[in-house]
């Protein structure tokens, strides 16, 4: 069972759910930014407003879904950080079901450094790096 | 360059677009959605609203993003079955600029065959394998 150092609860919303009576697949992807984007803040290298300058942009994305999310369900988001690249950074992510542990959906994104100014990628900066080791309790190679 | 048979021209609306000002990720898989759909109702396979006879559920999506979408492009996606197993059916599909043919985002959509009424996977029906078969040739 892989642990997260970081879980980030979900409400479903009504507006979640599909024709087929779960939640669609599109908000799975949405569930999984909500983590992510609140694994950043909590790491502290983000403080939640709009990013002009320095950022991240999604470059890659990988999603099983393992089973169906209804509304009445309690979920959580599990995020961690699986590798910092020079100019990216991997995340894991899994949707569980918080009564049960059920794995509901797992994820990998790949999210690079990006300026949003000159439109350009970017690296990592040092101080990123640092807190997510921190925050981690890991080195990244 | 990818061939597809199948293309379906997608409006970006303001509300796609997030803080930074592009369309945001999941929008993405919101339009590849669409044309997917857009797909099965062009082969005959959906007929936009029974919903519970529509026999098929997401497992793995795989998308690619290659480049950013901004508000006044003109998009649009092509979409092709890759391969018809079992149970499952991949999707591929590729998000261009309608204007300049440039990539924009390309993905992979891995589809079962499933049951919603029993909630349980089938094969794949031979209706869709003889539709989709004669549509890609």
């Amino acid at each position: 069972m892989t642990d997260y150092p970081f879980y980030y609860p979900i409400p479903v919303r009504w507006m979640d759910l599909g024709t087929q009576g779960h939640v669609n697949n599109v908000f799975f992807l949405s569930y999984f930014e909500s983590g992510r984007l609140a694994y950043l803040r909590e790491v502290g290298i983000w403080d939640g407003r709009p990013i002009l300058d320095l950022g991240l942009v999604v470059a890659d994305m990988q999603i099983s879904f393992q089973a169906p999310i209804f509304l009445d369900q309690n979920i959580r988001v599990g995020v961690r950080v699986l590798h910092i690249g020079n100019k990216s950074i991997h995340f894991d992510s899994r949707i569980e079901d918080e009564g049960s542990g059920q794995v509901l959906s797992t994820s990998v994104t790949v999210m690079v450094a990006y300026d949003y100014r000159s439109q350009k990628s970017v690296q990592v900066p040092d101080d990123w790096r640092k807190a997510i080791e921190e925050f981690e309790q890991k080195t990244f190679d | 360059m990818t061939d597809y048979k199948f293309y379906y021209p997608i409006q970006v609306r303001w509300m796609d677009l997030d803080t930074q000002w592009h369309v945001n990720n999941a929008r993405y898989l919101n339009y590849i959605e669409t044309a997917r759909l857009a797909y099965l109702m062009h082969l005959g396979l959906f007929d936009g609203h029974s919903f519970h006879d529509l026999d098929l559920i997401v497992a793995d999506v795989h998308i690619s993003f290659i480049a950013p979408i901004a508000l006044g492009q003109n998009i649009r996606l092509g979409v092709k079955v890759t391969r018809i197993g079992h149970k499952s059916m991949d999707f591929d599909s590729q998000v261009e600029d309608a204007d300049n043919g440039q990539i924009l985002a390309t993905s992979t959509t891995i589809m079962v065959a499933y049951d919603y009424h029993t909630k349980s996977t089938i094969p794949v029906p031979a209706l869709w394998r003889t539709a989709i078969e004669k549509f890609e040739n």
